[in-house]
């Protein structure tokens, strides 16, 4: 009896889908990709029914950004769910505590069964945490009844969610529901930060919150001209133009940075004189180990964080992490294992613990390396499963005999896993010391996933054009 | 230079579904989690957009009601 089985009975209540029965144009995809995106966009801005106050600590606010959830709105989950049931399976079957035989179609539909499943149970999970945490309002206020609406409003929202995924995956749409989703949430923080005509009124006045309004607004109503610039360049506690120009570097940074690979040249068995490149990219996965990284590290604010709430004076739960709450509602860490993973937030902050500032900086390296690493054995990217891969379409190094193909994979693949994963973590601090808006982890998201997207277009372009030419 | 890799790059696609392009899709499936087949109730797409229309509308309704109900 295998664990898979167990997944058997509730396969047929999954909602699941169906494949495309033909090819879907290129229109009609960027189509069902824009409703999908409305869907997201509007489930974002309606607020949950039944929510007392949405005041307390929130304990996933680092997390908000680079999990596309929207404090207090159905999107209130986002896509935490999927990540973390994702990666959780995937781990167990790269580890090898499932087994799961991706030749057999059966074990490959039960996995994905599986992964479906445990996303929906987390979703009934988090929902209920939310819930009895106290975080829509004390348990008592709410009232049964609306709590357990509350609940059935996050469960309908997640099977959403995991539906409109599903959509685009099978075809209907270009890249996943998940990249989506990631990328609008930071590009529309970072154009919000920019040009929010939103005011708020500091000491000094009324402020405009987006840094390109503020600007214009400071140069116009204020009198000493430099004085205004000076001020709109490094205002505290809003977003100024060194953060958006910060953003901006970022951007340009991780786009150079994508196209750096390392071009193995193959020719084909079959043809003679067919030859192609296998491009080994300095970003070999991509934005995953920064995706991993997140999805540890929220997680383990949360428990930490919930821990310290029920029991603030057990050691145990001091080592996790102290919290305290700021003066912007937040909770932040002060204490603990949880302190020392979190970025330090200003440059005195630095001079004042050193220690902290160069662990977490380890920490950040060390863990996107490692988690680079073990993603290319578990989602089958090593040089074997490149190697055979290759080797199924009949293609072999230039200069090099057959059975030195997987050498020659070798010596560049888990180098480029490593040290790209490295260079997606130094990327993430350095935007993140600098202030880069929406966090150096989302920027470093939605670039990959912008890029990506970039080269689906592209392929779809070109193979509508090719099915034109033949 | 751009333009040379460009070059290889088609040729390696036009050569019967060359390296160039599975390499690309190779990173980008990584987050593909369903794209085989499975048995389950199955849904056309239609009906994931009428359903989550018509959840949006019900909490819209939801909030309405509440309002009236004060």
């Amino acid at each position: 009896m295998r664990f898979l089985h167990l997944i058997r009975p509730v396969m047929c209540v999954l909602p699941e889908v169906a494949s495309p029965d033909r090819k879907i144009p290129f229109r009609e995809k960027v189509l069902w990709t824009t409703i999908t995106l409305f869907i997201f966009l509007v489930c974002c801005q309606i607020p949950i029914y039944g929510v007392q106050s949405a005041k307390s600590s929130d304990p996933f606010y680092w997390m908000r950004v680079i999990l596309a959830s929207n404090r207090g709105t159905l999107m209130e989950l986002g896509i935490s769910p999927i990540v973390t049931s994702g990666l959780v399976m995937q781990l167990l079957a790269g580890s090898r505590i499932i087994e799961v035989n991706y030749n057999v179609k059966e074990d490959r539909a039960l996995f994905a069964g599986a992964q479906k499943l445990f996303g929906i149970l987390i979703t009934v999970g988090e929902a209920i945490a939310y819930v009895v945490s106290g975080m829509y309002g004390d348990l008592s206020a709410i009232g049964a009844g609306n709590a357990l609406l509350i609940i059935a409003q996050l469960f309908c929202a997640g099977l959403i969610v995991l539906t409109l995924d599903e959509l685009l995956q099978k075809g209907y749409g270009l890249g996943s529901g998940i990249s989506l989703f990631i990328a609008t949430n930071i590009c529309e923080n970072i154009v919000w930060k920019a040009f929010s005509p939103t005011t708020i009124n500091t000491g000094r006045g009324t402020e405009f919150e987006g840094a390109i309004i503020a600007l214009f607004h400071l140069l116009i109503t204020r009198n000493d001209k430099i004085r205004a610039i000076k001020e709109a360049v490094y205002r505290q506690n809003l977003p100024n133009l060194t953060n958006l120009a910060a953003t901006v570097f970022v951007f340009v940074v991780v786009i150079c940075f994508q196209g750096w690979r390392v071009v193995l040249p193959v020719k084909y068995q079959k043809y003679r004189g067919q030859e192609g490149t296998y491009p080994i990219k300095l970003f070999y996965t991509s934005n995953m180990p920064i995706i991993l990284q997140t999805a540890l590290v929220s997680n383990l604010y949360f428990v930490s964080q919930l821990l310290y709430n029920r029991a603030p004076t057990n050691i145990l739960v001091r080592i996790l992490g102290k919290w305290q709450d700021s003066d912007g509602g937040q909770s932040i860490p002060v204490g603990g294992i949880a302190y020392y993973i979190s970025p330090p937030t200003s440059f005195a902050e630095i001079i004042y613990d050193p220690f902290h500032a160069v662990f977490y900086l380890v920490f950040i390296l060390t863990a996107c390396a490692l988690f680079s690493k073990t993603w290319i054995e578990v989602s089958g990217a090593s040089a074997r499963d490149v190697a055979k891969q290759l080797r199924d379409n009949q293609m072999v190094m230039k200069g090099h005999r057959d059975s030195a193909l997987i050498h020659v994979l070798n010596r560049y693949i888990p180098t480029a896993a490593a040290f790209g994963g490295m260079c997606i973590g130094a990327l993430t601090v350095i935007a993140d010391f600098m202030g880069a808006i929406g966090t150096g982890t989302g920027i470093l998201l939605s670039v990959t996933i912008i890029y990506q997207f970039y080269e689906a277009f592209m392929k779809e372009q070109a193979e509508e054009m090719g099915a034109f030419g033949f | 230079m751009a333009q040379v890799r460009k070059a290889t790059a088609g040729r390696g696609g036009a050569g019967g579904g060359g390296a160039g392009g599975r390499a690309g899709a190779g990173s980008s499936n990584i987050l593909q989690f369903y794209t085989d087949d499975s048995p389950g109730l199955q849904v056309g797409p239609t009906t994931v957009l009428v359903a989550s229309l018509s959840f949006v509308g019900l909490v819209v309704l939801l909030h309405i009601w509440g309002k009236f109900r004060m």
